[in-house]
């Protein structure tokens, strides 16, 4: 074997070692890579890569060193082989001998290449692959097995508090590092003020909401949004409002990346109420007392008011006389225990002298309870229903129970044609009902109703009071103011000036008008003439004679006890008597409107030719239908049914519209819309966790469906696609 | 013999003389050769043509084959009962379906597709599907089927599901315990309803809010189990109408109901006469123009006419025969409280005498009970009458058909106080369906059916039936375009198959139109109960009617190989080259 030969075999030995060793050297800085980076996904998450590199970049060049591989050459090699195989006598190196050998040493050199030659196809170079394959294995192995713990371990940071603001995948976003609401209700309700233990606020009616929060970086334009479109800038760390509304905020701060948004929390404001009043011992509103009774009465009340009453009184209006003389005074009074009125609960009580107050009989007394609590600065109100309180008058009494006169002084009613025609009706119905005496008693007193009809319309005609057939026992004179006090008289005394006077009745006697051809005679009212002595024309007198002589025959076949042949001449008797009303009308000229004077040339001519048609244009306007919401419904369920959120520019445009649209109706009731308003965000933010998508698409479909209105069905038109067999078909129907 | 070969020959028959004339010549040489093994040389050279011939015609031979009987096992079968058929009938070979329980000596069928030379005499279990029955056309058998499934059996939903309109979903429970059924929709719970154990009916209602695609749940929640089954609906929207009211005078009637139209959105055209020429014009939701006088035109543009019977007698000659026309060709024409006493409103609508009648009728519409007077009321002896509002033998409302068109009737008087009164639900009851049905009818170009019943399942064909009014459809499944082929005997009725692909929406759309219908897939292992019924039905369709069960003998014809031929001619004439050079 050649020295040119052993020296390439030499090479390619040393060749062989390197590439052995350095297979091997890679092995295992590979499982320092994988260990390290298994142990970062806990230790340091955001540079496990980097660092777990270096170190294995490390270790390599460690390994590297430590055997020496860099300064491996051909004689070190020839030291390996003569320790490792003695059949080379140590005398390996003289292989690679380059200058003279002795004759010794060739004679060695020769044995030496023969034993060379031999052992070279077997050398085996020393080398731990296969230990460090396996070890690379096992870190493989390690790292597959701790990367399930490590998925599971980023689950539950990423469910646990979940009312947190969100922090962000970047490495470099600023997010929330610690937030805290401090409460402080209205000085007046008496509540301390507190820190709320969640974003979600419940806080009294006027409360200060101070926010404090905190960021890990610097952050430009935080504000606060609420629902009412209102927003609040952050001053440093802080900012605060006072709230008088429901609704919802969220927090929005910018950082060089993007704008970021927190989530929405809902804000609950709890109302002030007004003070609520019970009287106790009030249980009916209009009580009528006797004046023997009148005393003083006792109110009692409970007053309740949810933070502390100020004030309380009670408004009492007494009312004397009656009719247009009526008269009221108004009083404030104050209760007489409690001396001071405060405190959320208190009872009340005062004793109501009537007397005190100058009630009379006759008199009534109005009174209610007014609150006021000690809301600032406009305090609520409240009051209870009025109390009636009314003193029975005696003077009605008196006259009823009175027994001087021997007769009951109640004048009669004055009864009119009608009137009388309905009894004698039903009493010819009764006939075979009612006794003979009856009968007749009835009648008679029938025909004396129709005789005081007819001296009343007599009357008009300047008649005398006649006495008429059965006549009655009453005194008339005494009567007669009685009857025109309490009777319902049709213009007897012409009050409605709807008749011009014309004459006077006989019997007022101090009026002296003196000769009838008087030119002042149209314009005065006669009294000395019994034909003139009256208030109608002429025509109106004629029949108004008639009317009273049929009357005189009505009463005839009544007295008679003949009611049946007294009806037509009753009838015929009102009949008289309502044209008479009717003449006696005067139609008036109506005020306040004026009509716009009539064409007589234009009016009744037919004439058209200025009409136009008239043409009216209506569009619909609809309130606002929820649009995008409806738009928004089938993407909501398209995303349900596949399990991904996956959206194009215009559906994440349609989701936000939608959005926009919800969060006016959650102004109103956030709390059953804003949890949706939530899930919304994160949809279209595509920030959902996969365990609550389902769920939370659920809850905004079911949000959407909620807001939208019902409606009831309208006609929608049919389509049908007409096949040529049937337009033939038609055509021949049309055709016969 | 000859009916036992069948030729299939490359050239025609006079081919067979050429070849016997060559033999002939060949055989002349031979003989004319004067050497040994001549019998032996003529014989071979015989075959040598006879395989020339068989080269050339191409024969094939009857094959006679013994088809064993079969028994194939389909998912849900009773062993008891396979077991029982098996010692009846210990010929019969035992196949089951991939999803059927594994059976002892049977044999998995892999594929549907290898049932179709098989000679089925029973099917056991759930049966096999519809869609590869219709591979089997002539194949009867005996079916004997499974227990019927726990869950949906049936189903029935509205052909058309209308937003703000009840729809309703009928079907039929089968259930071992008291279940309770609900209907979830996308705000929760719809309708629900309790049903006892055993197999019962139940009827759903819904009343969409809006349109779109939405997939409805059918819980069924029982002692034992939970089952929640995918209801996919596709709500369409309102479709407006265009109506034209003429009248001589304004009722009170006519103003609300033309309020409530116009307040939905429809178009409406109103014109009252004022005096003998000038009229009253009234647009909602519409351009105004010209309604002055009738045409054809005008009419065309509109789909219902409302009128009464005085304002029609007092048309033209012209006009009467201008809306007689429009009728015919598709519009509908709703008479509101008519008497029919005018004499041309019976020319115009009836031929026949009607019986006039006045009476009262009692309704409840939308939870309110009414009174109304109803001035016409028999009318139920018409063979072309559609009733909507009916008592017994009265008509309160309908329609009768006049060509294209309908003529509508109301005869319900003062139908405005249910709206003075709030109810708008029950005056939209006692309106909407008369006016739809009365009025014309969108034309569209195509129609679009599918033929197989729901539910569709992935990987399974569907069937889809096009109706065209006269032109080419091009139909597309989401984007991939579906072959169409016209009937043979129908013309412009075309027919298509798809293949159900993933599960979810799905919509067929008509590239020359913008119709479109959607459908959805689902996975194959849901209305598991349903598909399962349903597929019982369809097997006892193909029920055979004798009790005799004879093995098949399937008789085919083979061809017989050509290299059987080639390598003949080459022996044959590679002996008689033998003999030749044996001979010398």
């Amino acid at each position: 074997m050649s020295a040119a030969t052993i020296r390439h075999k030499f090479k390619k030995l040393k060749q062989k070692y390197v590439l052995l060793r350095t297979v091997e050297f890679v092995f295992l800085s590979a499982g320092v890579w994988i260990l390290t980076f298994t142990c970062g996904s806990w230790l340091f998450p955001t540079q496990k890569m980097v660092i777990s590199f270096l170190l294995a970049l490390m270790a390599f060049g460690y390994l590297l060193v430590r055997t020496g591989l860099h300064r491996l050459n051909s004689l070190l090699l020839a030291y390996f082989l003569n320790r490792t195989y003695p059949q080379l006598k140590d005398s390996a190196d003289l292989l690679l001998a380059e200058n003279e050998l002795t004759r010794l040493q060739q004679l060695q050199l020769e044995k030496v290449s023969e034993q060379f030659s031999l052992l070279y196809p077997s050398v085996k170079l020393p080398h731990h692959i296969f230990r460090s394959f396996g070890l690379f294995v096992f870190c493989l192995l390690v790292y597959f097995i701790s990367s399930t713990f490590t998925y599971e371990i980023h689950k539950k940071d990423s469910t646990a508090n979940q009312k947190t603001v969100r922090t962000l995948d970047h490495t470099d976003s600023v997010f929330v590092k610690s937030i805290s609401v401090q409460i402080t209700p209205p000085a007046y309700t008496g509540l301390k003020s507190f820190v709320s233990k969640t974003f979600d606020l419940v806080v009294p009616e006027g409360s200060i909401v101070k926010w404090f929060i905190e960021f890990s970086g610097g952050v430009s334009g935080a504000k606060i949004f609420f629902s009412d479109k209102d927003s609040i800038p952050l001053q440093g760390q802080t900012t605060q409002k006072n709230i008088f509304q429901s609704g919802f905020y969220e927090l929005r701060w910018r950082d060089k990346n993007k704008i970021h948004r927190s989530e929405y929390f809902k804000i609950e404001v709890i109302k002030d109420h007004p003070p609520q009043i019970s009287i106790v011992n009030e249980n009916q509103f209009v009580r009528k007392i006797e004046y023997k009774e009148m005393s003083s009465i006792p109110l009692s009340a409970t007053l309740t008011d949810d933070y502390g009453l100020a004030n309380t009184t009670i408004v009492a209006t007494v009312s004397k006389g009656s009719g247009e003389g009526v008269k009221f005074r108004d009083e404030k009074l104050l209760f007489s225990s409690p001396n001071k009125i405060e405190g959320k609960q208190i009872k009340a009580t005062r004793l109501l002298d009537l007397k005190k107050m100058g009630l009379d009989p006759g008199d009534e007394l109005y009174f209610y309870v007014e609150a006021y609590d000690n809301k600032k600065p406009i305090a609520n109100r409240s009051r209870t229903e009025t109390i009636f309180i009314a003193v029975k008058d005696t003077a009605t009494e008196i006259i009823s129970f009175d027994s001087g006169l021997g007769v009951d002084l109640m004048p009669e009613y004055f009864r009119s044609q009608r009137q009388i025609i309905i009894d004698t009706e039903k009493l010819i119905r009764d006939k075979k009902k009612i006794s003979k005496q009856e009968f007749n008693s009835t009648s008679n007193q029938l025909g004396y109703d129709q005789k005081v009809l007819r001296v009343r319309y007599g009357e008009f005609l300047g008649m005398e009071d006649e006495a008429g057939i059965g006549e009655s026992a009453e005194q008339h004179d005494e009567n007669e103011n009685a009857i025109e006090k309490y009777s319902h008289q049709h213009d007897t005394k012409n009050e409605a000036n709807l008749v011009p006077a014309q004459k006077a009745p006989q019997d007022e006697k101090e009026h002296n008008h003196g000769d009838n051809k008087d030119p002042l005679k149209a314009f005065t009212h006669e009294h000395g003439d019994a034909e003139e002595a009256t208030f109608f024309q002429q025509s109106i007198k004629a029949k108004l004679k008639a009317a009273v002589g049929i009357m005189w025959d009505a009463e005839l076949y009544l007295r008679i006890y003949q009611p049946e042949k007294s009806l037509p001449y009753q009838y015929r008797a009102l009949r008289l008597l309502k044209e008479i009303s009717n003449d006696s009308r005067v139609y008036v000229h109506r005020m306040g409107f004026e009509v716009p004077p009539i064409k007589e040339d234009k009016r009744l001519s037919g004439d058209l030719s200025e009409i136009r048609n008239a043409t009216n244009k209506s569009k619909n306007l609809a309130e606002n239908n929820f649009s995008a919401v409806r738009a928004a419904l089938p993407i909501i369920d398209r995303l349900l049914q596949k399990q991904l959120i996956t959206l194009s520019l215009s559906e994440q445009t349609i989701l936000h519209r939608a959005g926009d649209e919800l969060a006016v109706v959650a102004i109103n009731n956030p709390v059953a819309f804003l949890k949706a308003l939530s899930g919304l965000k994160s949809v279209t933010e595509q920030t959902l966790d996969a365990d609550a998508l389902s769920k939370t698409l659920e809850l905004i479909r079911k949000a959407f469906w909620k807001v939208l209105p019902p409606d009831f069905p309208s006609p929608s038109q049919k389509e049908s696609a007409r096949h040529p067999l049937e337009q033939n078909f038609l055509q021949l129907l049309k055709n016969d | 013999m000859i009916s036992r070969f069948l030729f299939n020959p490359i050239l025609q028959y006079p081919a067979i003389g050429f070849v016997l004339l060559l033999f002939l010549w060949f055989a002349y040489l031979e003989i004319k050769r004067k050497q040994k093994y001549l019998t032996l040389r003529i014989v071979v050279l015989a075959f040598a043509m006879i395989s020339v011939l068989g080269i050339l015609l191409r024969p094939s031979h009857k094959s006679v084959k013994n088809i064993s009987e079969i028994i194939l096992l389909t998912r849900g079968y009773d062993s008891k009962k396979v077991d029982s058929l098996l010692s009846r009938h210990p010929q019969l070979q035992v196949l089951r379906t991939t999803s059927a329980a594994d059976f002892q000596k049977s044999e998995l069928l892999k594929n549907w597709n290898d049932l179709i030379d098989k000679n089925i005499s029973f099917v056991v279990g759930e049966g096999i599907p519809p869609f590869v029955l219709d591979l089997l056309p002539g194949n009867h058998f005996a079916f004997i089927p499974c227990t019927a499934p726990v869950g949906i059996t049936e189903l029935v939903i509205s052909k058309e599901v209308i937003v703000h309109r009840k729809s309703s979903i009928r079907g039929a429970f089968n259930s071992s315990a008291a279940t309770v059924l609900k209907l979830i929709g996308p705000g929760g719970v719809e309708d629900s309803v309790r049903l006892k154990n055993g197999h019962h009916e139940f009827n759903f209602s819904l009343n969409p809010k809006t349109e779109g695609q939405f997939v409805y749940s059918i819980v069924a929640q029982s002692q034992n189990d939970t089952i929640v089954e995918k209801l996919p609906v596709d709500i369409l929207p309102e479709r407006k109408l265009r109506v034209l009211f003429l009248f001589n005078s304004p009722t009170a009637e006519i103003r609300f109901l033309k309020n409530y139209l116009s307040a939905k959105n429809h178009s409406v055209a109103v014109r009252f006469q004022t005096s003998k020429n000038n009229f009253t014009y009234e647009f909602a939701n519409l351009i105004p123009a010209e309604i002055r006088n009738l045409s054809s035109t005008l009419l065309n543009t509109f789909d219902l006419v409302v009128t009464d019977e005085k304002t029609f007698s007092s048309f033209n000659s012209a006009e009467q025969s201008i809306l007689k026309n429009a009728v015919r060709d598709g519009l509908g024409i709703l008479l509101a409280a008519s008497d029919f006493n005018q004499p041309a409103v019976k020319r115009f609508f009836f031929t026949d005498p009607i019986h006039l009648k006045t009476d009262t009728v009692h309704l409840e519409l939308g939870k309110k009970k009414y009174v109304f007077n109803v001035g016409f009321s028999s009318m139920a002896d018409r063979p072309n009458l559609e009733s909507i509002i009916r008592i017994k033998n009265r008509i309160v409302s309908g329609y009768v058909f006049s060509g294209s068109g309908k003529i509508g009737f109301q005869q319900l008087r003062e139908s405005y106080r249910m709206l003075l009164e709030d109810n708008e639900e029950g005056y939209g009851l006692a309106w909407t369906d008369l006016i739809e049905r009365t009025a014309r009818k969108k034309t569209v170009p195509f129609k679009i059916e599918i033929k197989a019943q729901f539910p569709f399942y992935e990987d399974e064909p569907l069937t889809v039936d096009i109706i065209s009014s006269g032109l080419q459809p091009a139909l597309m499944v989401d984007s991939y375009t579906v072959p169409l082929t016209e009937h043979v005997w129908v013309d412009d009725f075309y027919s298509g198959k798809i293949w159900n692909g993933k599960t979810g929406w799905h919509k067929l759309k008509l590239t020359t139109d913008s119709l479109q219908k959607n459908y959805f897939v689902f996975k194959e292992s849901e209305w598991h109960a349903l598909r399962v019924s349903r597929q019982i039905i369809e097997n006892q369709r193909m029920q055979k009617t004798e009790d005799t069960y004879t093995s098949l003998l399937e008789s085919s014809w083979r061809p017989i190989p050509q290299i059987i031929f080639y390598i003949v001619f080459l022996l044959a004439f590679g002996c008689l080259w033998l003999l030749s050079k044996i001979n010398g």
